[in-house]
C-alpha cells in the first residue's frame, strides 16, 4: 500500500466557517472565526491549542454534532449538516474519552458495535461484517485479546480497542479529540504511531487535538494551531516551527517554544548569562538544560563564559573543574558574589 | 429456566392450605378424580398469582434495565427515576381521592390502572422534557429522584386528608402482592407487560450503541431523541401496568439487571434482554413461593424483595472493582 496514491483527494473543507455559541435569540458568542481549510486524504492534522480555546467545538462543529454559527462544513463538497444520520456515520467516525458503560462488552463486541451504520434492525453481523472485525483489531494489535471484556483492558489498550471501533465503521475521516490524554508515555506514543499509519498506509484522513506537542510535531503532516485570539493556523510542521508560529499557542502565558528541542519550555528573564562553549550537541543540549535549571541562561555575548572538554571535564574562570555538581557549585558561587 | 421450571409448581404448592403434589399434578393436567376444593384453590388463586409473577418481574426486570443503559447508570430503576412513585401517586388519588374505599369490580381495575398509567407518564413527561434540557444522564437522574419525593409528599399529603378505609386499602395496596388478579384477567395483564417487553427486544440495536454513551451511539448513526423516548415510554409503560396490577414492587428493577449481567457475563442487549426477562421472573417467583410459605396469610412482597436485593445490591458495590462488566 502506498500513501501517495491517496493523497491527493479532498474529503472536507471548512468555508468560512465560525463557530462558536447561541447565549439566546439574539446574541452569540464566537469561538473561532473566519475558517477556511482543508483536509485530505492520509493526512494526519494535529490541532495544538490552549484549554478552551475551542478545539472540541471546532471538532463537534466538523462532525455535524453542532452546527456552525456561519460558512459552512463541506465533507465530498455537499454540507455536514445536509447528510442523513446514516450517510454522515458512514463518513466520519469520533474518538472521545469518554467513560463508557461497555466494560462488560468483549473487545469484539465493542469493535463490531462499529458496523452498526450498515448492518439492519437487530444489528446482527454478517460474514463480512466479522471480516471487518477481525481487520480492525488486527490493524491496532489487539487480536490476543479479542475474546476479552473491555474492562479487563489497559487504557492504552482501550484506547486503541475505540479506535479499531472507529476503523470497523469504515469511514474515509476520523476525528479524535484528545485520544492520548490519560495515557503512560508507552501507550502515548504507540498511539499516535497507530494513527500516523492508518493516515500513510490506510489513506484515512484524521484530525486529532493533542497536548503532546513533541508527538505531535513529529508525526503530524500539517499542525492546526487554535491560538487564544480566535485563529486558526493551518501549515506543515516543519514551516510553522521554523516562522516561530508555534509561541503564538499561548500568547499571555509565561512559556517559549524552544524549535531546537521542539517543545515549550518555562520562560526565563534572568540577569545570570554565560557563554557556553561546546563542540558535541549532545553534550550541549544537556548542559545547557543543567544551567538553565539553576537560572542561568546561556547567551553567546555573555562575558564570562564555560567550557566544556568532555563528559566531566569544564574550564571556568581560568580553573579546571570535574564533574557537574561541581561546575554549578561553581557558577553558583560566582553569581553570589 | 430450570429455575422456572422449579419454582413454579413450588409455588403453586405452598399456601395457607395443604394441598399434596399429587393433587397439584392432577389439577394441572386435567385429571377430573382431583378434589374439587384443591382445583379450585390451586386455578383460581395459586396459578394466576405465579404467572403475574412471572410477568410482572420479568417486566419490572426489562424496565430496569432500559433505564439503566438509557440513563448510562447502574443505579437507575422505576422506582428511584420516580416513575413508579409517579404510578402510586396517580393510584392514591383514585383511591383515595375519588373511591375511598376501592371495590374489587372491573370498574375500579380500570380505573386503577389508569391513575397508574396516567401517574407514569406525567412523571415521564417531566423527565422528557427536562432531557431535551439537561443531556447529563446523572443529572437527569437527580431530577427523577426529586420528582420521586414531590410524588411521595403529595401522597402523603392524600394520605393525611383521606378517609381511615382509603388510606387502609391504599397500604394494604402498597405492600406489594402477586395475587390481585383473577384468572379471567390475566389475559389483559399478560398482553399489557409481554408487548412493551417484545417491544424491547426490537430496540437491541440502538441499546447496545447506547452503551458507548449518547455521543457515541449519534456518530452510529442513532436517533437519540426517539431511541429515548421510546426506551422512557416502555418503561414507563411496564411501570405502570405491573404498579397498577401489583402495588409499587421496589429493589426488582434495580438488581435483576445485574444478575442477569453476572451470571450471562455479558452486557451485550441481544443476552442481556431475555436474560434479564428471564431472571426477573424467577426472582419475581421466589419472592412469590416465600411470600405464600407463612401459614396465616399472604407475606407482602415488598417486605421480600428488599432481603433479596440488598445484599446482591451491596454485594455488587463492594465488589464493583472485580466485576467485569464495570470500567
Amino acid at each position: 500500500m502506498d500513501g501517495n496514491q491517496h493523497i491527493e483527494k479532498r474529503v472536507l473543507r471548512l468555508d468560512g466557517l465560525t463557530v462558536g455559541y447561541h447565549i439566546n435569540k439574539h446574541t452569540t458568542r464566537e469561538v473561532l472565526s473566519n475558517l477556511n481549510v482543508e483536509l485530505r486524504q492520509g493526512e494526519l492534522i494535529c490541532m495544538l491549542g490552549a484549554n478552551g480555546a475551542g478545539k472540541s467545538t471546532l471538532l463537534r462543529t466538523i462532525s455535524g454534532v453542532q452546527h456552525p454559527l456561519a460558512g459552512s462544513v463541506k465533507i465530498n463538497g455537499r454540507d455536514v449538516n445536509e447528510y442523513g444520520r446514516r450517510e454522515l456515520s458512514q463518513l466520519i467516525s469520533l474518538v472521545y474519552t469518554d467513560n463508557t458503560l461497555a466494560g462488560g462488552l468483549t473487545v469484539e463486541e465493542l469493535v463490531g458495535l462499529g458496523r452498526q451504520p450498515y448492518t439492519g434492525f437487530f444489528g446482527r453481523l454478517s460474514e463480512d461484517d466479522h471480516r471487518i472485525v477481525s481487520e480492525a483489531i488486527a490493524a491496532v494489535g489487539l487480536t490476543h485479546k479479542a475474546a476479552d471484556y473491555v474492562s479487563c483492558l489497559s487504557d492504552g489498550e482501550r484506547q486503541k480497542a475505540m479506535i479499531a471501533r472507529a476503523l470497523a465503521q469504515e469511514t474515509p475521516i476520523i476525528i479524535l479529540d484528545e485520544p492520548t490524554a490519560f495515557l503512560d508515555v508507552a501507550s502515548r506514543i504507540e498511539t499516535m504511531k497507530l494513527l500516523h499509519n492508518l493516515a500513510f498506509n490506510n489513506g484515512k484522513a484524521i484530525i486529532l487535538s493533542s497536548h503532546d506537542i513533541s508527538q505531535s510535531l513529529m508525526l503530524a503532516s500539517r499542525l492546526w494551531l487554535i491560538t487564544g485570539d480566535g485563529q486558526l493556523i493551518d501549515g506543515v510542521t516543519e514551516d510553522l516551527v521554523l516562522d516561530g508560529a508555534l509561541n503564538r499557542l499561548f500568547p499571555d502565558r509565561d512559556v517559549t517554544f524552544d524549535p531546537t528541542i521542539g517543545d515549550f519550555f518555562a520562560s526565563t528573564d534572568s540577569h545570570r548569562v554565560v557563554k557556553l562553549a561546546c563542540h558535541e550537541p549532545l553534550l550541549c543540549h544537556w548542559f545547557t538544560n543543567a544551567l538553565n535549571r539553576n537560572n542561568i541562561i546561556t547567551t553567546d555575548d555573555a562575558d564570562i563564559a564555560v567550557e566544556v572538554l568532555g563528559r566531566n571535564k569544564f574550564v571556568f574562570d581560568g580553573k579546571q573543574i570535574t564533574g557537574i555538581s561541581s561546575l554549578l557549585s561553581a557558577l553558583k558561587q560566582h553569581f553570589a558574589d | 429456566m430450570a429455575a422456572i421450571v422449579i419454582l413454579f409448581p413450588a409455588c403453586l404448592l405452598v399456601g395457607s392450605v395443604d394441598i399434596p403434589l399429587s393433587e397439584v399434578a392432577k389439577i394441572l393436567l386435567g385429571d377430573q378424580g382431583a378434589n374439587d376444593i384443591y382445583r379450585v384453590i390451586v386455578i383460581e388463586t395459586r396459578l394466576p398469582m405465579a404467572l403475574t409473577a412471572i410477568l410482572a418481574g420479568a417486566a419490572l426486570s426489562i424496565a430496569g434495565l432500559m433505564l439503566q443503559t438509557t440513563f448510562n447508570n447502574h443505579l437507575a430503576d422505576p422506582s428511584i427515576l420516580g416513575i413508579s412513585t409517579g404510578s402510586s401517586l396517580g393510584v392514591a388519588i383514585v383511591m383515595l381521592l375519588f373511591g375511598g374505599v376501592i371495590g374489587t369490580g372491573l370498574g375500579s381495575y380500570v380505573s386503577v390502572l389508569t391513575g397508574a398509567v396516567v401517574g407514569a407518564a406525567i412523571v415521564m413527561a417531566i423527565l422528557l422534557a427536562f432531557s431535551t434540557i439537561v443531556r447529563n444522564s446523572l443529572l437527569l437522574l437527580i431530577i427523577g429522584i426529586m420528582i420521586s419525593y414531590l410524588a411521595s409528599s403529595a401522597i402523603s399529603l392524600l394520605n393525611f386528608f383521606s378517609t381511615q378505609e382509603g388510606v387502609h386499602s391504599f397500604v394494604i395496596w402498597g405492600l406489594g402482592n402477586f395475587s390481585g388478579i383473577t384468572l379471567d384477567r390475566l389475559p389483559v395483564f399478560a398482553v399489557l407487560t409481554l408487548l412493551p417487553v417484545l417491544l424491547s427486544f426490537a430496540l437491541c440495536k440502538p441499546l447496545n450503541a447506547l452503551l458507548l454513551g449518547t455521543r457515541y451511539a449519534e456518530n452510529l448513526g442513532v436517533n437519540i431523541r426517539a431511541t429515548r423516548n421510546w426506551l422512557i415510554t416502555i418503561s414507563s409503560l411496564l411501570t405502570a401496568v405491573v404498579t397498577a396490577f401489583c402495588g409499587p414492587i421496589g429493589f426488582i428493577g434495580l438488581m435483576v439487571p445485574h444478575m442477569a449481567r453476572l451470571m450471562f457475563r455479558t452486557s451485550n442487549h441481544s443476552v442481556l434482554l431475555p436474560a434479564t426477562a428471564l431472571s426477573g421472573s424467577v426472582i419475581a417467583l421466589l419472592c412469590c413461593w416465600i411470600s405464600s410459605l407463612s401459614p396465616t396469610g399472604t407475606i407482602p412482597i415488598n417486605a421480600i424483595t428488599p432481603i433479596i436485593a440488598i445484599p446482591v445490591i451491596v454485594y455488587i458495590i463492594i465488589n464493583r472493582k472485580n466485576i467485569f462488566y464495570f470500567n
